[in-house]
C-alpha cells in the first residue's frame, strides 16, 4: 500500500514538473511559433538564483520568489536581445536561434560560475517522511507536486481570467486579428515571455531541489522531456502540455517501478517508443491546439 | 529511355562546379596549411557527407530530423565491427557472435554493408512514421535517436556499451573521404533535381495541394528518409575510421545539433547551402580552437577552450541568422546551369517570403 501510494505521488510529482516546463514552452510556441530551446537555461538561472540567495542566508520563502523573478526578467531580456530581431522568421530559423542562445548561456555559466555543481542546504523537513494515518510518504515529492500544480494553476487562471491572459490566448489563435482589435503586439509578446520565464524559474527550483544541486547543463534534460511532453499533448496547446507532462511522468514512473531490472537501462527507449506509437495514432497530439485546419 | 539516361547524366553533371570546389579546398588546405591540416580537411569532408545526407531528407521534405545520429552510429558501429582486426576483436569484444569475430573486411565493403543496414533500419522506422508532419515528425525522429542510443548502450556484447569502442584502423584517408563527399554531393543534387525531389519539395510547400495533385507524400518521404539514412551511414563509417575510437555519446545530441547548425546556417533548401554551411562552421570551429590553444590557462585550460569555441559559435550563429534568415544561400544552388543563369535565379523571389513576412500572424504550423 505504502509502496503503491508512494509511486503514485512520485508519478504525480515528476509529471507535474514536466507539465510546468511544458506549459512554459507551449505558451511561447502558441504565440510566436518558437520552440524555445533556451527555456532549460531559464530554469538553470532560476536554480542558480535560488542557490545563491540560500547561500547568502535568505530564507526559502523569499528565495523562491526571487528565483522566479530572476528567470522571468531573464526571459524578457532574452526576447529583446535574441528573438525580437528574428521575429516572423520560419520555425527552423527560430529554433536555431534559441539553440544558439542555449549553447551560449550554458557556456557562460561554465565560464562565469563554475562547471561544477552547486548545491543549497534545504530544510531537513523536505527529506523526511510524513505519516498520513497508516501511510508513510516522502515529503519532497509531495511538496514538489503541490508547488508545481499550484504554479500551473496560477498561470492557467491568469490566462483564463486576466486581460493580459485573454489577449495572449487571442494572439495564439490569430495574432493579426488580435492586433487589428487594438491589442499591442509588443506587450503581448513580453508578457508571454514573462510568464513563461516565471514558470521556468519555479520549475528550476523544484528540479534543483530534487537532484540536490544545479550545474550549467541542468536545464537540458527537463527541457527535452518537456518538449516531448508538449508535442505529445499537442504543441501549442496549454491544457495539452499539462496533460502531456503528466502522461510522460506517469509512464516513466510506471516503467521504473514495474520493469524487470535487466530492462531498466532501456527505460527511456521504451518510453520514447510509446511516444512514437501515440503520435502515429494521433499525429497532432492528445489534445491538439484549436487551430483552424486549412482545407 | 535514352532521354532518361541523358537526364540522369545532366543531373550528375550539374554537380561539377561544387565537386571542383571540394577538390580545390582539399588541395588548397593541404598545400597552404601543410600536411598537418589534412586531418582538418578530412573532418570537413566527413561533415559535408553528414550534412548533405541531412539535407536530402530535411531540405526536401521540410521536416527537421533529430534522428540522423542513429544512422551515423549505425554506420560507425556496423562498419567498425566488420573492419576491426580479428586480434583486437578477441580482446575488446570477447562475446561477439562467431561469424562477426572471424570476419575482417576492407573499408569500402564494410561501408556498403553498414549503409544497407542503416537503410533497412530507416525503412522499418519510416513506414509507421512517414505520415507525421511538423513537430510530431521531429519528435518521432528525436525519440528514435534516444531509442538507438539506449540500444547501443544496452547491447554491450556488440558495442562495449558506454565504454569506448576502440582499435579501428585509420582507413578514412583524405582521398577516400574526398571522393565520398564528391559522390554524395552529386547524389544529393541529383535527388533534389529529380522528379522525386521536386515532388517532395512541393509537398513541403503545401502538403494538401501536393497530395491533391496526386503526389504520394508518404512514399516520397520514405524514399528520401531511407536514402538519407544510407548516406548518413556512409559518413558514419568514414567518421569511425577517422576517429578510430568512439562511444554511443559521440553520436548523440551535441553532434546532432552541430550538424543541424551547419545545415540551417548554410540554407537547408539547397545542397550548395549545406556544403557552404559546413565549410563555414567547421572552419570557424577550427579557428576558435586554434586561437584558444595559443593561450595556456594552466589547470583551466580545457574549460577555457571549450568556452571560447561554444561562445564564438553561438554568437556567430546569432549574427548569421539575423543577417540571413533563409541561410547563407537560401534556395540557390551552384550548378553548371546556374553559372550561366545565376542572376535570373537569384532574382526570383522566394515563394516563402510572403508567408514568412506575416508569420507572426499566428504561431501556426502550416
Amino acid at each position: 500500500m505504502d509502496e503503491v501510494l508512494q509511486q503514485v505521488v512520485n508519478a504525480v510529482s515528476v509529471g507535474a514538473v514536466y507539465a510546468l516546463v511544458a506549459l512554459g514552452l507551449a505558451l511561447v510556441y502558441s504565440v510566436l511559433g518558437l520552440i524555445n530551446f533556451a527555456h532549460g537555461e531559464l530554469m538553470t538561472i532560476g536554480a542558480y538564483a535560488f542557490v545563491f540567495t540560500a547561500m547568502a542566508g535568505v530564507p526559502i520563502f523569499l528565495g523562491v520568489p526571487f528565483a522566479i523573478a530572476a528567470s522571468a526578467s531573464s526571459a524578457v531580456v532574452m526576447e529583446r536581445i535574441a528573438f525580437r530581431p528574428v521575429r516572423g522568421a520560419g520555425p527552423t530559423t527560430l529554433l536555431l536561434t534559441s539553440v544558439a542562445v542555449s549553447v551560449m548561456l550554458q557556456t557562460a555559466f561554465q565560464m562565469v560560475i563554475s562547471p561544477l555543481p552547486r548545491g543549497a542546504q534545504l530544510p531537513d523537513v523536505l527529506y523526511q517522511a510524513v505519516h498520513l494515518g497508516p501511510v508513510q510518504l516522502s515529503v519532497l515529492p509531495l511538496v514538489s507536486a503541490v508547488t508545481a500544480i499550484l504554479g500551473s494553476g496560477i498561470v492557467v487562471t491568469a490566462l483564463r481570467k486576466s486581460d493580459i491572459g485573454i489577449s495572449i490566448r487571442a494572439a495564439a489563435e490569430d495574432f493579426t486579428v488580435t492586433r487589428l482589435l487594438g491589442v499591442p503586439a509588443q506587450q503581448v509578446v513580453q508578457w508571454t515571455f514573462l510568464m513563461s520565464g516565471a514558470v521556468a524559474g519555479l520549475a528550476g527550483v523544484i528540479w534543483m531541489a530534487q537532484r540536490g544541486s544545479v550545474d550549467p547543463l541542468m536545464g537540458a534534460i527537463p527541457l527535452l522531456k518537456a518538449f516531448v511532453a508538449a508535442v505529445l499533448g499537442g504543441l501549442g496547446s496549454v491544457p495539452g502540455a499539462i496533460l502531456g507532462g503528466f502522461t510522460l511522468g506517469a509512464g516513466e514512473i510506471l516503467l521504473q517501478a514495474f520493469l524487470p531490472t535487466a530492462l531498466l537501462p532501456f527505460r527511456d527507449g521504451i518510453v520514447f517508443a510509446l511516444v512514437i506509437a501515440v503520435l502515429t495514432v494521433r499525429p497532432r497530439g492528445l489534445m491538439p491546439a484549436r487551430l483552424g485546419e486549412r482545407v | 529511355m535514352s532521354g532518361r539516361v541523358r537526364l540522369a547524366i545532366a543531373h550528375l553533371g550539374a554537380a561539377l562546379p561544387l565537386v571542383a570546389i571540394l577538390a580545390l579546398i582539399a588541395t588548397g588546405v593541404t598545400t597552404v596549411l601543410g600536411p598537418g591540416a589534412s586531418l582538418f580537411a578530412t573532418t570537413l569532408f566527413i561533415n559535408i557527407i553528414l550534412v548533405v545526407s541531412l539535407q536530402v531528407f530535411v531540405g526536401n521534405s521540410g521536416i527537421v530530423s533529430f534522428g540522423h545520429g542513429a544512422f551515423i552510429a549505425t554506420g560507425a558501429y556496423v562498419s567498425g565491427l566488420l573492419t576491426l582486426p580479428v586480434e583486437v576483436k578477441a580482446a575488446a569484444l570477447p562475446r561477439l557472435p562467431e561469424f562477426l569475430a572471424a570476419i575482417e573486411l576492407p573499408l569500402l565493403p564494410a561501408t556498403a554493408i553498414s549503409a544497407l543496414v542503416a537503410g533497412f533500419v530507416a525503412f522499418l522506422v519510416g513506414v509507421p512514421t512517414a505520415r507525421l508532419v511538423g513537430a510530431a515528425a521531429s519528435i518521432a525522429t528525436f525519440a528514435f535517436l534516444v531509442i538507438t542510443n539506449g540500444v547501443l548502450v544496452g547491447a554491450a556484447d556488440l558495442t562495449r556499451g558506454t565504454q569506448t569502442f576502440y582499435g579501428l584502423r585509420p582507413l578514412a584517408s583524405l582521398d577516400v573521404v574526398l571522393v565520398g563527399a564528391a559522390a554524395v554531393v552529386a547524389a544529393g543534387l541529383a535527388f533534389r533535381r529529380s522528379s522525386f525531389g521536386l515532388r517532395l519539395q512541393a509537398s513541403a510547400e503545401d502538403e494538401l495541394a501536393a497530395s491533391a495533385s496526386g503526389i504520394d507524400v508518404r512514399q516520397l518521404r520514405l524514399i528520401a528518409w531511407v536514402l538519407s539514412a544510407m548516406i548518413s551511414a556512409v559518413g558514419g563509417a568514414f567518421l569511425a575510421h577517422m576517429l578510430t575510437s568512439f562511444a554511443p555519446s559521440t553520436f548523440y545530441l551535441t553532434q546532432t545539433l552541430a550538424l543541424l547548425t551547419m545545415l540551417i546556417l548554410g540554407g537547408q533548401r539547397s545542397v550548395t547551402g549545406a556544403v557552404a554551411g559546413t565549410v563555414v562552421v567547421t572552419a570557424v570551429f577550427e579557428g576558435l580552437r586554434r586561437a584558444e590553444n595559443g593561450i595556456d590557462l594552466g589547470p583551466l585550460h580545457f574549460s577555457g577552450m571549450f568556452g571560447l569555441q561554444q561562445l564564438g559559435l553561438g554568437a556567430f550563429l546569432l549574427i548569421a541568422i539575423r543577417l540571413r534568415r533563409e541561410g547563407l544561400l537560401g534556395r540557390r544552388e551552384l550548378t553548371l546551369n546556374s553559372l550561366f543563369r545565376r542572376r535570373h535565379q537569384a532574382e526570383r523571389p522566394s515563394l516563402d517570403l510572403s508567408r514568412d513576412g506575416n508569420h507572426v500572424a499566428g504561431g501556426v504550423e502550416r
